[in-house]
């Protein structure tokens, strides 16, 4: 009799597990670990990327990095220093308490705090003064100084459950956000795990569960796709890309919103003379080294501008010697003229080899270039304090707003020495223009002018490279995010 | 023994203190934290105000001393870049990279015991030239390779074991024994060459011509004498491996000690470089304690 019941409740126990799906799982795998779990204290792209399936901010880009609603529903500037936002009802944070302007509130006052310490993009780009609550679905924030590109900055203020993040302290064992996943556990540097969010406002995702690990090693990572381990990965190196494509895996590359360029120090010789910087710009075959290097894969540009701001009209300069020699030779430039061109090691794609290959054409053209390697630190501590040489590899990303890349050009965020007067007026206006027609007009200008003024010799655009396993449905993004409640995997 | 041991955690606090402060200055020469912190993009005037509010702006001494007398207080402080508390990153990872550490430096030895005392019993025969020739070649494989290889090998190809990470046992497999190589083939070549200087030694003539069985003579004389020297080094290898074993971490994604120095270095965060170099420090010295006492249990001509 016992036995019976006992066979009939293991069967019955079989059927129960059998009819239930097994949980769907996407595993990621990232170069680092996250270095929090609260977004006031987040500031790598590895962090963002598993904060914003938890969290969300009032505003996204769209997969076009055009900015699209999210816990916002509409916004628009009141006055110059204003800008009021209409909220999502009916949304509530993980713990069940609900989203509302408080919460706005609360996550820019938490993050502004002076007990707090972060090095959050926006509160250096937020000119903050206070927010204020109008009602429970609208919220003002006022600043000191008018910031047109209020939208674009919020996109990376992820806003808090203020019934969860009440400390100063970051709170990193815990989270409480709106998003399509709930926490469900940090091991540091083995990995974060995510649960879909089955009332999520917008739709549970097709995924159950997400889980990101860190994999420091790009041979390790590959190995990790190639074992069915791992169903993503990110910046494989282009040699790689080959080995996996099989059977089970492919290669996804998508173009890149960061812009890598040689700086040239226009404040001093040669490069004060913009025949020079323009010759130098004629003098590299861009095409053949990223053909060589990069497997083809960066984008060219002569638009600094990322799409669609751009002026479409401006194209990459073309390869051409000996208009950079006509050039060289009226600036009067000696042959043989030693210039030393610095690159960081690692830091972007082929970095090291770029560099290489550029001063092998600037040879061709008469210059004795000379190439030096620094390591990240030492790198970034002379450029930030003007100890660069005459030339210098950087990549500049994140924005796609049209002043955030013209931002990059200045001599304040670049350090090239590159002060023109027409684009300094110029981009003051832009920065105080609120009108969006106005300021496309304006950001063309600027663009067309940067490219005849040649502060950079300008590379290409990085292209991102993700290794993903055949069962996963997903798009790479153009800024480098990677954001998974769209996509889907295949028992 | 107890004077020993005194003196010797004296001069340990010395050590500790140097080291920190060789650190602290290392780290500020080439600059400090602020703009690498912020990362490109940031404007200098954004870097000078972060700069000011972080205090990295004060003299380097006000700086370094005021981290010392909060560390001699028990405050470590916090970490810039995880804005956490050191102790408490360092505590999380310190157990996987003992782990680690142990078992691949157990692992290495207790291979290099046999096969050193062997090598060096039949030397120049055909075993001999085998280990000593496997020994130099696993002595110059650059770990690094070995790891990827390991990887390619028993993971992508074979299927046995996992690629990397930290979990189950099969996990622990590959990186204990790409790390167990290099103790392997340098004890294995030091036990071999003592074991040849202490063959050598009348007592062994002594004790063979009294008629002791060889494998007596061998596994209690020579081994017993022979191990000493080979005592120090595995204590600096023990020191070495609890510092994290920075390769094979990155290699294996091993979430050690070593990954989160290299974190720090990379990210100028130096109260966390500053208390990772702290306590290895310690970790050093008390294991050279260990070894001065092991030393007087294996000898007993050394007393203190």
């Amino acid at each position: 009799m016992l036995r019976k019941l006992a066979a009939t409740l293991l069967l019955a126990a079989l059927a129960v597990a059998w009819s239930q799906p097994a949980p769907t799982r996407a595993v990621i795998a990232q170069g680092v670990d996250i270095e929090t779990m609260d977004p006031t204290f987040a500031s790598s792209t590895a962090t963002w990327n598993v904060l914003h399936h938890v969290f969300e901010p009032l505003m996204l880009r769209d997969a076009d990095m055009n900015l699209q609603p999210v816990l916002a529903l509409s916004w628009e500037s009141v006055d110059e220093l204003t800008w009021e936002f209409k909220l999502r009802e009916g949304v509530s944070f993980h713990s069940g308490a609900p989203f509302n302007a408080e919460a706005v509130k609360f996550t820019l006052e938490r993050m502004f705090s002076p007990n707090v310490t972060t090095i959050h993009r926006a509160v250096r780009d937020i000119p903050l003064d206070h927010v204020e609550v109008v009602d429970d679905y609208t919220v003002r924030i006022v600043t000191k100084t008018p910031t047109v590109l209020m939208p674009h900055f919020l996109r990376t203020v992820l806003i808090l459950d203020p019934t969860v993040y009440g400390s100063n302290e970051p709170v990193i064992d815990r989270a409480s956000g709106t998003g399509p996943y709930t926490f469900a556990s940090w091991v540091r540097d083995s990995g974060v795990e995510l649960r879909a969010n089955a009332d999520y406002w917008n739709g549970a995702p097709a995924i159950d569960q997400l889980l990101f690990r860190p994999i420091p090693e790009n041979s390790t990572r590959v190995a990790e796709l190639l074992t069915g381990a791992v169903d993503l990965i990110v910046n494989v190196p282009p040699d790689d890309l080959p080995q996996i494509e099989t059977a089970r895996t492919r290669s996804l590359i998508s173009q890149g919103g960061r812009d890598v360029f040689i700086g040239l120090r226009a404040d001093k010789a040669p490069f004060d003379d913009v025949r020079v910087r323009q010759a130098v710009n004629y003098a590299v075959d861009r095409q053949a080294i990223n053909d060589a290097i990069l497997g083809g894969y960066g984008e060219l540009y002569g638009s600094v501008v990322m799409p669609p701001n751009n002026a479409p009209e401006v194209e990459p300069y073309p390869y051409d010697p000996e208009r950079a020699k006509a050039l060289l030779t009226e600036a009067g430039v000696p042959r043989g003229l030693e210039i030393t061109l610095q690159t960081p090691n690692g830091r972007y794609l082929k970095d090291v080899e770029a560099a290489q290959a550029v001063a092998a054409y600037l040879n061709q053209v008469g210059f004795n270039a000379k190439v030096e390697v620094l390591e990240w630190s030492v790198f970034s501590d002379a450029w930030l304090n003007k100890k660069t040489k005459e030339m210098f590899l950087l990549g500049l990303g994140g924005w796609f707003d049209g002043q955030g890349e013209l931002t990059w050009l200045r001599d304040v965020t670049s350090n090239t020495g590159w002060i023109n007067e027409e684009f300094e007026s110029g981009f003051q206006r832009l920065a105080t223009t609120f009108d969006l027609d106005e300021r496309a007009a304006l950001i063309q200008d600027l663009d067309r002018l940067a490219f005849e003024e040649a502060p950079w010799l300008f590379l290409w655009r990085q292209p991102s490279l993700y290794g993903a396993s055949n069962r996963l449905n997903w798009d790479p993004r153009r800024d480098e995010y990677i954001f998974l409640w769209g996509a889907s995997i295949d028992q | 023994m107890l004077r020993m041991l005194v003196s010797r955690l004296g001069q340990g606090v010395i050590v500790v203190v140097l080291v920190t402060l060789f650190v602290f200055l290392t780290t500020f020469l080439t600059g400090d934290p602020a703009g690498l912190m912020l990362g490109e993009g940031a404007t200098q005037e954004q870097i000078q105000a972060f700069r000011q509010r972080m205090g990295f702006d004060r003299p380097l001494v006000t700086q370094y001393g005021s981290f010392l007398v909060r560390a001699v207080r028990g405050d470590l402080g916090v970490s810039l870049y995880f804005q956490q508390s050191n102790m408490q990153l360092f505590a999380e990872r310190l157990p996987a990279t003992l782990q680690l550490a142990f078992l691949s430096l157990a692992l290495g030895t207790a291979l290099a015991i046999p096969a050193g005392l062997i090598a060096g019993a039949r030397r120049n025969t055909w075993i001999d030239s085998l280990v000593t020739n496997a020994a130099l070649v696993g002595q110059a494989a650059p770990v690094f390779w070995v790891g990827s290889l390991a990887i390619m090998v028993f993971a992508v190809m074979l299927g046995w074991l996992p690629a990397s990470g930290r979990g189950t046992p099969a996990h622990l497999v590959l990186p204990t024994l790409t790390l167990a190589l290099f103790p392997l083939a340098y004890n294995t070549r030091l036990i071999r060459s003592s074991t040849l200087e202490v063959l050598g030694q009348d007592y062994v003539r002594t004790a063979r011509a009294k008629g002791l069985p060889y494998y007596v003579v061998l596994f209690k004389h020579v081994l017993r004498n022979a191990i000493g020297p080979a005592l120090t080094v595995i204590g600096i290898q023990l020191g070495t491996f609890v510092g994290g074993s920075v390769i094979t971490e990155t290699v294996f994604a091993w979430p050690g000690v070593g990954r989160l120095a290299i974190q720090a270095i990379l990210t100028k965060d130096f109260p966390l470089l500053q208390t990772i170099v702290a306590f290895l420090a310690v970790g050093f010295v008390l294991v050279n304690v260990l070894v001065d006492v092991a030393y007087s249990l294996v000898d007993p001509r050394v007393r203190y």
